[in-house]
């Protein structure tokens, strides 16, 4: 046999299978990150894709009952607009970060349900960056260089 | 104070770039004093940096909150130690010890060489200050360690205390994995730098890769340390369970793990037969740029992780950096393509040729993969202005086909003979091996296991630990045919005598130990349960009950301990102490996962949260088969390294074989 024959038929299936592989996993397990406004904009698209919605947890929208979480999930802090306002209900098996609390920063995954409510499977939470350089409580000031 | 931390840092710059310019100029205008000037501060940036370390650590335990740095990263009732660990709690402090590691690797090899390769080492200096230059311009002018608050005029001196270091990062593996981590990147420096010096000095022959072998073994030993002590991390911090998420910031620190791997395999083949010469010069390069890529990924906010690093100035910096340095690396690869010509050719599949072939091939399918997965946001954005992300499940499907298939190639590699082997000697050498092999795996399914990978895993390792096992009896048997001495003996005395192959079938074993243990995550399992004091709840074998909540406070946090009792099949096991804390500087809570650690299975349990004035807890609990067998099998591969490292009794030289012809195959040369 040909001697590129003989190496290339299994480099070759070898990296057919794994091309083939990939691709179908990604197409299984791809989340597409929308904003609150460009979920708003999807229409009938929302109800169907895996979503991955970034935002903030409103203040005071926290709401417990048995094992289902409901809560506001706003575009940025400052949002007054109720349009940005995304609800979301979130009752999975997993307990919810500790890092989920108000003002934290949330990845909701799931889709959009029918009643407008975006059905979380997974939340992901991130507080403030720790390197994010806040100024301390006492003064008001700047860090530089000396 | 600050002040001198800052010119010190600034002086090293200079010196560095003194450093670049002194040891190139002198070597093409034939001036030994400049280079030998060059190597000096080579020295003086070690010293510089080591005074900047030193009044970093100094201003940390003195608790200077007049410094961003310590301000942002300690607080007074911190314990030592981790006043110690936030050198590298933020930004500015890893990258200080990323500068430092790397100005200690490039002064010991400056020391080490100082009389060796005289034309090579300018150029090593060279590219080492460089890189060197490259990370104390971030140190100085962008992300100094030495930042102060100020106000108006004045520095801000009255801070009552800093906002302390993120809980998550209060654990002791936490210590030890950013050093270990970064030893193992930037050691990568050192035969990335003698092989670029090869190539520029046009030296003919394999000169680099001997020289740097110790250094490539040392710093896969720290980068498997590194990725390991990471694993570890997450199983007992985070507490969901699990050690591996494919999270961006764990995939960029097995990238150049991979790729150094498949370089440790691949260097065989040049220094054995001639071959692979391109392919060693690229892989040894991308395994000293993927770290970079890396940190450039995580850093900068390219991709999303659930590990918080803030945005920072840092990006265009980067980019610049690998940009040039790819581009500089592979010109030169290019232009020197004459002086990698391969001295053989591959001949048979069936091969050890071929089976480091699919050995690199595999293993960079899987870096590829990683990488296009962890990339994929980027690329789907660049491309179709959409972000789109792929999910664990993604890394699990195409990885584990993979690492089957290096399974295999791990047990019948080093069995096949060089150029070609006939189908008779294979099956002498695994008949025993595959039989064993799949009489385990019908066992297993007998018993009721009735996934396809994990039988099809399991067959594999115990192909694996068969083959390597005969190898030792064999060898060893030999030795006490001869010499008399227990089978034991003979099996130290045969690694002693050729400590490079015994050391590396030791990592072998300690492999198959660590995909046996990630294997038996496949029968995992988890529950949630809400009880409240007195209640019990059934997970697996175990049954466990709540006693007792107690609630109490340190200067640091408050804490909530649970008094778990655990009794398995009606047994009694005795308590486990799951613990919540909430630490009062920073405002954040953290877990403390309560584990029993057993050879067959662990038993962990974290405690979520605590309701109705701490009568009821949300308990999460796994049973996780097999997950001590990782960490054990970590400590096989660190044995089998150092064995490795360890000089050999009888030092051989193995002639090529295409020159010597077929009675090179034998033909051992002692000294």
């Amino acid at each position: 046999m040909n001697r590129y024959l003989k190496f290339g038929l299994p480099i070759a299936a070898i990296l057919g299978t794994l091309t083939w592989l990939a691709f179908s996993s990604t197409k299984e397990t791809a989340g597409y990150f929308k904003t609150i406004p460009e979920v708003k904009q999807m229409g009938d698209q929302a109800h169907v894709k895996h979503l991955r919605v970034n935002g903030y947890v409103k203040e005071g929208s926290i709401k417990h009952e048995g094992s289902t979480t409901t809560f506001l999930l706003v575009e940025n802090e400052g949002t007054k607009d109720v349009g940005d306002n995304l609800p979301v209900v979130y009752s999975g098996d997993d307990p919810l970060p500790d890092t989920f609390k108000e003002h934290a920063q949330a990845l909701a995954d799931g889709k959009l349900g029918a009643d407008g409510v975006f059905h979380a499977t997974q939340i992901q939470a991130k507080c403030a960056s720790k390197y994010e350089a806040a100024p301390p409580p006492a003064t008001a000031s700047k860090p530089t260089t000396i | 104070m600050e002040n001198v931390g800052a010119l010190a840092i600034l002086l090293a710059f200079c010196f560095a770039i003194y450093a670049v310019a002194a040891s190139l100029i002198g070597k093409w205008t034939k001036r030994s004093l400049l280079i030998l000037s060059a190597e000096r501060s080579v020295y003086c940036v070690w010293l510089l940096l080591t005074t900047a370390v030193a009044l970093v650590l100094y201003a940390l335990f003195t608790s200077d909150f007049r410094l961003v740095h310590v301000y942002s990263n300690s607080n007074l009732a911190m314990s030592s130690i981790y006043k110690f660990t936030a050198l590298w709690g933020g930004m500015e402090g890893s990258l200080l010890l990323w500068s430092w590691l790397l100005s200690t690797y490039s002064a010991v090899v400056v020391f080490q060489n100082r009389r060796k390769f005289r034309n090579m080492m300018p150029y090593v200096t060279g590219i080492m200050m460089t890189v060197q230059a490259f990370f104390l311009t971030l140190n100085a002018f962008v992300e100094s360690p030495f930042k102060v608050w100020w106000a108006g005029r004045g520095i801000v001196s009255d801070i009552a205390d800093g906002k302390g270091l993120n809980p998550l990062l209060q654990y002791w593996t936490m210590v030890i994995h950013p050093p270990m981590l970064y030893l193992g990147f930037i050691g990568f420096v050192v035969p990335f730098a003698f092989a670029m010096a090869s190539l520029i000095t046009k030296q003919p022959g394999e000169e680099w890769i001997h020289t740097t072998r110790r250094w490539t073994l040392v710093t896969w030993m720290f980068q498997t340390t590194g990725v390991m002590l990471g694993a570890n991390w997450a199983y007992s911090i985070l507490g969901w369970g699990g050690y591996w998420e494919w999270d961006p910031v764990e995939n960029a620190s097995l990238l150049p793990w991979i790729t150094a791997t498949a370089f440790l395999h691949s260097v065989m083949m040049q220094e054995k037969k001639g071959m692979m010469k391109v392919w060693n010069m690229v892989l040894v390069s991308v395994t000293f740029w993927l770290p970079i890529f890396g940190t450039t990924l995580t850093r900068t906010g390219m991709a999303q992780s659930v590990h918080a690093f803030g945005e920072s100035p840092l990006g265009p910096y980067f980019y610049t950096f690998l940009a040039v340095g790819i581009a500089a690396t592979a010109w030169l690869i290019l232009s020197r393509m004459d002086y990698l010509k391969s001295e053989a050719q591959l001949e048979s599949v069936l091969s050890r040729e071929s089976s480091f072939m699919f050995n690199n091939l595999i293993l960079l399918a899987a870096c590829f993969a990683i990488l296009w997965g962890t990339l994929f946001p980027v690329i789907t954005e660049a491309v179709t202005g959409q972000k789109i992300s792929v999910g664990i499940p993604f890394f699990n499907r195409i990885n584990i086909p993979i690492a089957l298939f290096l399974l295999l190639l791990t047990g019948m590699g080093p069995l096949i003979a060089w150029r070609r082997s006939s189908l008779e000697s294979l099956k002498r050498a695994f008949l025993w091996p595959a039989i064993a092999g799949v009489a385990v795996a019908v066992g297993l399914a007998i018993a009721g296991m009735r996934q396809f990978y994990p039988l099809m895993s399991f067959m594999l390792c115990t192909f694996v630990l068969v083959t390597v096992g005969i190898e030792f009896v064999k060898g060893a048997n030999a030795i006490r045919a001869k010499s008399g001495t227990s089978l034991l003996m003979s099996m130290m005395e045969l690694t002693h005598r050729n400590t490079r192959r015994y050391g590396g079938y030791i990592v072998h074993i300690g492999m198959v130990i660590i995909f046996a243990g990630i294997t038996g995550s496949a029968f995992n399992i988890d529950q949630n349960a809400e009880l409240s004091v007195g209640q019990t709840t059934q997970i697996g074998h175990y049954t466990l009950k709540v006693d007792k909540v107690s609630v109490g406070a340190n200067a640091n946090y408050r804490w909530w301990k649970l008094d778990l009792g655990v009794t398995k099949d009606g047994q009694d096991l005795g308590e486990m102490h799951p613990e919540r804390r909430f630490y009062t500087v920073s405002q954040q809570t953290d877990t403390e996962v309560a584990i029993r650690h057993r050879l067959n299975e662990d038993l962990y349990v974290n405690f979520r949260t605590a309701e109705d004035d701490d009568q009821r807890v949300v308990l999460q609990s796994h049973v996780n088969p097999l997950t001590t067998w990782v960490w054990m099998g970590y400590f096989v591969v660190l044995f089998g390294t150092l064995i490795c490292l360890t000089p050999a009794k009888n030092r051989m030289i193995w002639p090529r074989m295409e020159v010597v012809g077929i009675a090179g195959k034998h033909a051992k040369v002692e000294e």
